[in-house]
């Protein structure tokens, strides 16, 4: 019987190696959801395990999606936001639900900090230009009187009283500018709870939020020019934790020719303070490790147009890369110490404006 | 006793030769790095003839374990592919041996032995690649000539085992 | 010596494999795949793969209609979309790896993967993602 134990425990480790060990390899998963493509990649926690924390954390996100989503509707209630919109908007005043608290408050800390530059309450304009459908978009600006009708009153954070909102007929809160950096975070502080020892990389459409150390080197990412397709505008490498938040003008956008005959670029960034489209900037980014923050500051900064460093100081973002209406690029210390520009068409390196923080 | 502790010997002297075969063939190079021909197949087709199954399975269970002990892949990927690549063709060749036999007249020669034991070798290494390292479907386009050259080296093994073979029984006519 | 011959099951062991490798090379092999492809996906399952080096226009049906794709030169756009929003137009070229082109209207998604164009842009090596 000796003889065949040399065999057979040959045979038990291999048999052991095969069904239950669980060689580390990444796992990626990209699935159409927050009206964009969302794009996972996981590694670190052995082939199996990786694949199904992906699958999970996308099945989070889609339930987080559902809660945040401002017009869809849910026949088992999951859709808090829209429900709530529904509510508000017949002027009656509505709890927050518990699981939109949280988010809640940090939208209104943000409205205020930016003083109303990002401002979930013009849900109403938004939807009036017609920028919150996946599906339909205008074919042109509103007029004054109908803007003036839905532009809203208060600021966001003063119409959050003691965990409840007041409606007034036609109210609809919108987070466009902040849920998908809110979903990305608790998504992502989910997997970190669960598995401290996972490296992932979450791209939301192009936002990005990366946690961990990408095996090889520092996770590398590429900020999109603003103007030139598939052209790179900076490298950059982010640092465990950190997100990484573009607010651009050259996607959702449609162009008009006005009575003067002048063609206007009118994009989905809207000014809460004139219910139109932001001019000033092409494309503006923040750096900053909480993902909903960097969401809301890349809106607001954007919005502020040539104003934003006291913007920036105002909502506590150090990180910032901006391409004005003419192609200048500024950007803050921080940015700088972090940013790699990539050459131009011409070859040439172009140096950013320097801009401080008040 | 005398005779056990002669085949011991020889086995040992076997298992010895197929970990140099084993490292020898680890210079190879090859499409999917770690998998191999399976060159050392020979020694296992010729310890199967002569010592019977338990000791094939002694010898290519020494030869992949001290040969990546010595190669310094013990447990690395590169193990992985070399042990489930010797364990497929050690089981096939039992299997096969139990149904068929060696020497009945359905049986294989060491020619049809050298052939499964290569198949079996080479299609476990490309699952366990599949399976352990590299999920993508692109690895099975590899599939047809990695089991082409699995082939010829089989073609090389079974005539170089028949060869042996013929030699040591030869030998063993002398009268000791 | 007689069982060290050649015997009737080695010749059926041995035409079996070579049926099997003709049959393998009928179905498994295919040029070497482009370093640089294009996948598809519509509502999420890969519905095409395509090499980016092959210069081309094609349809995809989506449930609002036909996108029309075009690649050229080693990019890859969406040239036309039934859709109203036209996002996915907006967005031009694509040729970076790991870049994401989506018409979410359409239920169609671009996935750029292998040797796609070379990030190797200031040589910085690669990108994992592109922020925009």
């Amino acid at each position: 019987m000796k003889k065949f134990l040399m065999p057979a425990l040959l045979a038990i480790f291999l048999l052991w190696l095969m069904f239950f060990s669980d060689r580390e390899k990444p796992a990626q998963v990209k699935t159409l959801a927050m009206g964009t493509l969302v794009d996972m990649t996981l590694m670190g926690l052995g082939g199996q395990t990786n694949h199904r924390v992906v699958q999970d954390a996308m099945t989070h996100l889609r339930r987080l999606e559902t809660q945040w989503h401002p017009d869809r509707s849910a026949e088992d209630g999951s859709a808090l936001l829209a429900d709530m919109n529904a509510r508000l908007a017949t002027a009656e005043t509505v709890a927050v639900p518990a699981a939109l608290v949280d988010g809640f408050s940090q939208a209104a800390a943000y409205s205020r900090s930016s003083q109303g530059l990002f401002d979930p309450a013009v849900g109403a304009v938004v939807k009036l230009w017609g920028f919150h459908s996946d599906e339909s978009f205008p074919q042109a600006a509103p007029s004054d009187i109908a803007l003036s009708q839905v532009m809203p009153t208060q600021r966001f954070d003063q119409l959050l009283q003691q965990s409840a909102i007041t409606g007034s007929v036609g109210m609809r809160l919108d987070f466009g500018a902040f849920a998908k950096g809110l979903v990305l975070q608790e998504v992502s502080d989910a997997v970190q709870a669960q598995y401290p020892q996972a490296s992932f990389l979450l791209n939301g459409g192009g936002d990005l939020v990366a946690v961990g150390q990408h095996p090889e080197r520092p996770w590398r990412i590429a900020i999109r020019h603003p103007r030139q397709g598939g052209k790179f505008l900076a490298l950059i490498e982010l640092q465990d934790g950190e997100a990484a938040f573009t607010s651009g003008d050259y996607e959702r956008y449609f162009d008009i020719t006005n009575s003067a005959g002048e063609t206007q670029h009118l994009h989905h960034i809207l000014d809460p303070r004139t219910g139109w489209p932001a001019q000033g900037t092409q494309s503006l980014t923040v750096l900053h490790a909480d993902a909903g923050l960097a969401d809301a500051a890349s809106t607001a900064l954007f919005v502020a147009g040539d104003d934003w460093p006291a913007v920036a100081a105002g909502m506590g973002v150090e990180a910032v890369l901006r391409v004005a209406a003419d192609g200048t690029l500024e950007w803050t210390e921080a940015m700088a110490a972090r940013a790699e520009i990539t050459p131009n068409g011409q070859g040439q390196v172009l140096k950013p404006l320097l801009r401080s923080l008040p | 006793m005398t005779s056990a502790t002669l085949q011991d010997r020889q086995i040992a002297g076997f298992a010895a030769l197929a970990v140099v075969i084993h490292i020898l063939e680890a210079s190879v190079p090859s499409p999917l790095p770690g998998v191999k021909p399976g060159l050392a197949n020979v020694i296992t087709l010729i310890v199967l003839w002569r010592h019977g199954w338990v000791a094939a399975a002694w010898v290519a269970g020494l030869r992949v374990l001290v040969g990546s002990l010595l190669l310094g892949s013990f447990m690395t990927p590169t193990f992985m592919l070399s042990a489930s690549g010797a364990l497929a063709s050690i089981v096939v060749l039992g299997l096969t041996s139990w149904v068929l036999g060696t020497r009945r007249p359905w049986s294989p020669s060491v020619y049809g032995y050298a052939l499964l034991a290569a198949w079996a070798h080479m299609a476990a290494q490309l699952w366990m690649a599949w399976w352990l390292f590299i999920p993508h479907d692109g690895l099975w386009r590899l599939a047809p000539v990695l089991l082409m050259a699995s082939t010829v080296f089989a073609a090389v093994t079974g005539w170089a085992a028949a060869k042996v073979l013929t030699w040591l029984a030869q030998q063993q006519e002398r009268p000791c | 010596m007689r069982w060290l011959a050649v015997k009737p099951m080695d010749l059926l062991l041995w035409g079996a494999a070579l049926a099997g490798l003709l049959a393998l090379y009928a179905c498994l092999w295919r040029p070497a795949a482009q370093a640089a492809t294009l996948t598809v996906l519509l509502d999420n399952k890969p519905v095409k793969e395509v090499g980016l080096n092959q210069n081309q226009r094609f349809l995809v049906s989506g449930p609002l209609g036909d996108s029309e794709l075009q690649i050229e030169g080693g990019k890859v756009r969406f040239l036309h979309s039934p859709c109203r929003n036209q996002v996915c137009v907006h967005h031009g070229w694509a040729s970076h790896n790991g870049e994401l082109l989506a018409c979410l209207p359409n239920r169609i998604a671009l996935v750029l993967s292998g040797d796609a164009e070379s990030t190797h842009e200031a040589g910085h090596g690669e990108i994992d993602a592109i922020n925009f």
